[in-house]
């Protein structure tokens, strides 16, 4: 009987619930149109997705804020997931938020407003396929950075030194990006399937250890291809093999840098082969005392002083000036590292220091190294995706 | 039990009398061999896939000299993981033969209470080779190439406009839970990492017939949607040349690098020789796009090679579903009579929300389809060797 009651009686006041928050939705839609300029947009108490997310896009557009569309879908992805984020997509007129989630949309989107850049407003960013923490005024690595690690390990995975060890330094590590990625990296490289085989079938373990390493990262879902002539006893020394491949030392002006890289290193399981110093590229050379290493690498800062006050603002508000500004010509610290790495590298043929520079530099950077006799020769310049001169590629004459 | 006593006795009697029995082996002449009409008309189908195997196995276990390259292992041990169900059933079958044999010699020489006990071991032995038989047809239906690989599902909104694509929403949900239900790994931007043997059938124009949610005056609307499952192929299936290829981002103007810091990471990649244009945007690194972008592109380059060799083949293929055929309608989601048709093989399920949920009634409809495509597949293929025998008569 009761039940018989209160059936409609709920069914009654669902519909009313979500006609107030289609009405809610409406209102809120004309109010943010019609007062946007003088509005305060923390009163945006609406708890429907689109229309929160279509709120905070127009608003950003009309003060001018770059990507509105895209900010606002990275921060909702954030806050709610992926998927929730999907989901939520084709409803319009329900009420699918809860209250903090909204407040917390809200609240990120406000600081887009003053346009701090999106991934130190989520707090994390991607690089390659590494999720690696963001957090100011840590430079944030930009895409063409990605490439640079391709390069790097490309070149130094010909490497016909016997000994299977790589270490490099990086100047300017920033978030950790560079340096995690290559530690990452280079031993996929290093292993050369035809050196693979002939690896397979020696007696010697730690070839054949090596070689299982190879299998582990490269065909992880083939395991019938590998297990047909290694047995997986093996498999704890593989993975020391793994761990023992590449080392490398990072260092950074700025402490927060140096903290960061630590972090997002623990995250990703290398912090056990990196080592960390807070200082400048000029005054590394007693830190190291004689340690030598096969590559340096280095994002350093290169913007020219006159490109310095044409900035975006996410750029010139937010990141540190200390790891963009490269001086008048944007060279300073390049030269910098030039002047130090005859001293460190390894007397090898495939020693090298990678750069990643402005567009105008190579030329630049080819004729500095000309003009000195530094012992160092420019070697080649790649390109970035967009098919301009970006890396640099330096070897000892 | 029994099997294990008249084991030991066996033993006992090959010890004992060896050339007693081969003395009377050529009094037991009756043939033993009772394999159904189908598995001898594919003798020779199944001796060439023994051989077949053979020959791999050999080739895989070279050691020195002309060793198989990396891409040459892969497909070959492929391969073998393919044929070898199909070769042990026929070894089973054989060993169980030879069992047949032996115990008939023993019901002819000792007779008796034991006689009784081996015949009734006989009659197990047979009807084992019945069922392996049958397992053994099951083998030897002709797979697709791409059963094993990952498959790319893309579902488009057809006639009907905004009912369509809500319809083509709604199958989504449908798609991803059937892949949960499966226990698939499901990748958005439409890749999903799962064995598509299933989801093949799926391929087709589906039909919806409903009141849609716009619809004022409770007209009914016939819309459809289309799904195409894309078999993702393995690298070494499709060879791009970077050459070919034209990647477009939003970073190709302006000073780029370290001046720039945006969040836009889409990337589009035309493949010039074809034209085929596809993008990514799903990921926040721009690598990750490229690369899931390849993928996408490898996928529909793998399907044009497909369809170009299908329409080769037509004859051969026609009887298979769904397959090059996109155009057909194949089934009828009807909401005012609560039923599901599929249109191939004439069957209606009830209950279309819960066929909708994408668990046990899909799964029971792609099951029907699945065997109807067996019988199929199998028909085609005996009906290929008894028109090779009589040829060859």
């Amino acid at each position: 009987m009761s039940l018989r009651t209160a059936l409609p009686a709920l069914c009654g006041y669902r519909r009313i619930r979500l006609t107030n928050s289609y009405v809610r939705s409406q209102k809120c839609s004309s109010y943010a149109h019609f007062q946007s300029c003088s509005a305060d947009v923390n009163n945006i108490d609406s708890q429907n997705v689109k229309a929160i997310t279509n709120t905070w896009i127009r608003r950003l557009q009309e003060e001018s804020v770059p990507e509105a569309d895209l900010s606002v879908k990275f921060i909702t992805e954030h806050v709610l997931g992926k998927e929730r984020t999907r989901d939520c997509d084709g409803k319009e007129n329900d009420q699918n938020l809860t209250k903090e989630e909204a407040r917390k949309i809200n609240e990120l989107c406000l600081q887009r407003l003053q346009r701090v850049p999106v991934q130190y407003i989520i707090g994390e960013w991607e690089f390659r396929y590494l999720t690696l923490k963001m957090m100011p005024p840590v430079f944030i690595p930009r895409p063409e950075t990605e490439e640079l690690v391709d390069v790097v390990a490309k070149h130094h995975s010909l490497a016909d030194s016997k000994s299977d060890k790589f270490s490099f330094l990086e100047v300017g590590c920033g978030s950790g990006a560079i340096c995690i990625k290559v530690m990452q990296r280079t031993i996929k490289c290093r292993m050369k399937r035809s050196q693979v085989f002939r690896n397979a079938l020696c007696d010697d373990k730690a070839a054949q250890n090596s070689c299982l390493a190879f299998f582990i990262l490269k065909f992880k879902d083939l395991i019938y291809f590998h297990s047909y002539f290694i047995n997986f006893y093996l498999l704890d020394d593989a993975s020391a093999f793994i761990a023992a491949a590449t080392t490398c030392v990072a260092i950074d002006k700025n402490e927060v840098a140096v903290s960061l890289t630590r972090e997002n290193a623990n995250r990703c399981n290398v912090s056990d082969r990196i080592v960390l110093h807070r200082t400048d590229v000029r005054s590394v050379l007693p830190l190291l005392g004689s340690t030598k290493f096969d590559a340096i690498i280095s994002n350093p800062p290169y913007i020219p002083e006159q490109d310095m006050a044409l900035l975006q603002p996410e750029i010139s508000r937010h990141e540190d000036a200390q790891a963009l500004y490269g001086g008048r010509d944007g060279l300073d610290v390049v030269k910098d590292i030039l002047r130090v790495s005859p001293a460190i590298l390894k007397p090898n043929r495939l020693s090298s220091v990678w750069l990643e520079v402005d567009i105008s530099h190579p030329e630049l950077i080819d004729q500095w190294i000309n003009s000195h006799d530094l012992g160092l020769k420019y070697s080649a310049t790649f390109n970035d995706f967009t098919q301009r001169p970006r890396f640099c590629h330096i070897i000892r004459k | 039990m029994f099997r294990q006593i008249l084991k030991g006795l066996k033993e006992v009697v090959n010890h004992g009398g060896p050339t007693f029995r081969r003395q009377r082996l050529p009094i037991i002449v009756n043939q033993v061999r009772l394999s159904s009409s189908l598995i001898s008309t594919l003798e020779p189908h199944l001796k060439n896939i023994v051989k077949q195997h053979e020959q791999m196995t050999d080739r895989l276990s070279v050691t020195e000299g002309d060793i198989p390259s990396a891409s040459e292992h892969r497909t070959l041990s492929k391969q073998i993981a393919k044929l070898s169900p199909i070769v042990q059933l026929s070894n089973k079958i054989e060993t169980k033969e030879k069992e047949i044999k032996d115990l008939d010699e023993l019901i002819s020489e000792i007779g008796g209470e034991l006689g009784k006990f081996a015949e009734e071991e006989k009659r197990e032995a047979l009807n084992d080779i019945k069922k392996l038989e049958d397992e053994l047809l099951k083998a030897l239906i002709p797979q697709d190439d791409d059963d094993e690989n990952s498959a790319i599902l893309e579902l488009r909104a057809g006639t009907g406009g905004k009912e369509a694509s809500l319809f083509t929403q709604e199958m989504f949900i449908m798609y991803q839970r059937f892949a949960a239900y499966k226990k698939w790994k499901f990748e958005v931007l439409n890749i999903s990492k799962s064995d598509n043997s299933g989801l093949k059938f799926e391929t087709g124009v589906h039909r919806v017939q409903r009141v849609p949610l716009t619809e004022t005056l409770g007209r009914v609307h016939t819309s459809t949607m289309t799904v195409a499952v894309l078999p993702q192929p393995e690298e070494v299936d499709v060879v791009i040349n970077p050459d070919d290829l034209k990647i477009d981002t939003f970073r190709s103007s302006g000073a780029g690098g370290q001046h720039v810091n945006k969040t836009d990471s889409a990337v589009r990649i035309t493949h010039l020789p074809t034209g085929v244009v596809v993008g990514c945007q799903e990921d926040r690194s721009q690598i990750k796009n490229k690369s899931k972008a390849l993928r996408v592109l490898r996928t529909r380059l793998y399907d044009i090679q497909r369809q170009q060799v299908e329409s080769e083949r037509t004859e051969a293929r026609r009887k298979q579903i769904g397959s090059g055929e996109r155009s057909e309608k194949i089934r009828t989601y009807n909401f005012p009579q609560g039923r599901v048709t599929d249109h191939r093989i004439g069957l209606t399920a009830h209950g279309l929300e819960l066929f909708l949920e994408g668990e046990g009634k899909l799964h029971d409809m792609i099951v029907a389809l699945q065997s109807q495509h067996e019988a199929e597949a199998l028909q085609q293929l005996t009906s290929q060797y008894n028109d090779g025998e009589k040829r060859a008569s």
